[in-house]
């Protein structure tokens, strides 16, 4: 069995979703952000993933159904909330706000799915690694 | 040679290959949930079942005409099928679970078939 190829596609799920959630904690961290270094508010990121077919394989059918996932980009969103805040230092001259247009209620059910979608792939790990234990039990 | 790791070897360790395969594309299919146009795969079993049981003459006794037979069908090859057009968690999980189960009692088999030669070579001296 080729448990590489296995532990592989386990370990890039694991850190496409670890990707993700560092993705959508710099949104929540960011929620009141109105000032970056590339200027104006800071913009909601989103990951998109691709599938990326498995390197190394021996060219047989199964190489092009496997495959493993990678971040393919992370995107800027351009929307901006604008609030009434006379007050506040980066206000323009009509008193608006411009701050990110991040929705708390969307950044944590995201989250939630990421950490399920983690999960899913640990459970995957778990099983390959059971199975490869298993085999050794051949000889015994 | 042949006597001794005879049709059950083989048939035992070719399935072994087909449910490694499988799990490795239920992983794919597991690890590419989020990502967008991406279609889950499938490996199809009975054509593969029906093409190793055809090529090492296993066959089965029918004892009502009305059964089915092994291996009568003319199977090509291992076959891979796309699914719906969005990865199914639930699904997915599921056939990793029975997947896993299903390798785990092919080894036992295999461990089994192997011990009980042991145990032949054994009490034969």
């Amino acid at each position: 069995m080729d448990f590489l190829a296995s532990f592989k596609i386990c370990s890039s799920g694991l850190s496409a979703q670890r990707a993700k959630m560092d993705v959508i904690t710099s949104n929540l961290a960011n929620m009141e952000t109105t000032k970056t270094r590339e200027g104006g508010p800071y913009r909601r990121k989103k990951v998109v993933f691709a599938a990326a077919p498995l390197q190394g394989g021996f060219g047989g059918l199964l190489d092009k159904a496997l495959s493993q996932v990678k971040v393919e980009k992370v995107v800027a969103e351009e929307g901006v909330r604008l609030i009434f805040d006379p007050q506040h230092p980066d206000a323009d001259e009509r008193g608006m706000v411009a701050k990110p247009d991040v929705n708390l209620m969307e950044e944590m059910v995201e989250m939630l799915a990421a950490s399920r979608n983690f999960e899913a792939c640990v459970t995957a790990f778990d099983a390959t690694k059971s199975m490869a234990l298993k085999a050794m039990d051949i000889g015994k | 040679m042949e006597g001794l790791f005879g049709k059950t070897f083989r048939l035992l360790s070719s399935l072994l290959d087909f449910y490694d395969a499988r799990h490795q594309v239920i992983l794919s299919n597991i690890v590419n949930i989020d990502t967008p146009r991406y279609r889950p795969k499938e490996v199809v079993f009975e054509k593969e079942l029906a093409k190793i049981t055809e090529a090492k003459g296993i066959t089965l006794q029918r004892t009502n005409e009305r059964h089915l037979s092994v291996g009568e069908e003319k199977g090509g090859n291992m076959r891979i099928i796309e699914g719906a057009d969005h990865v199914d968690i639930d699904k997915e999980m599921v056939s990793l679970a029975e997947n896993n189960l299903r390798y785990n009692l092919t080894v036992e088999l295999l461990a089994r078939k192997f011990r009980s030669l042991n145990n032949l070579l054994k009490e034969s001296r």
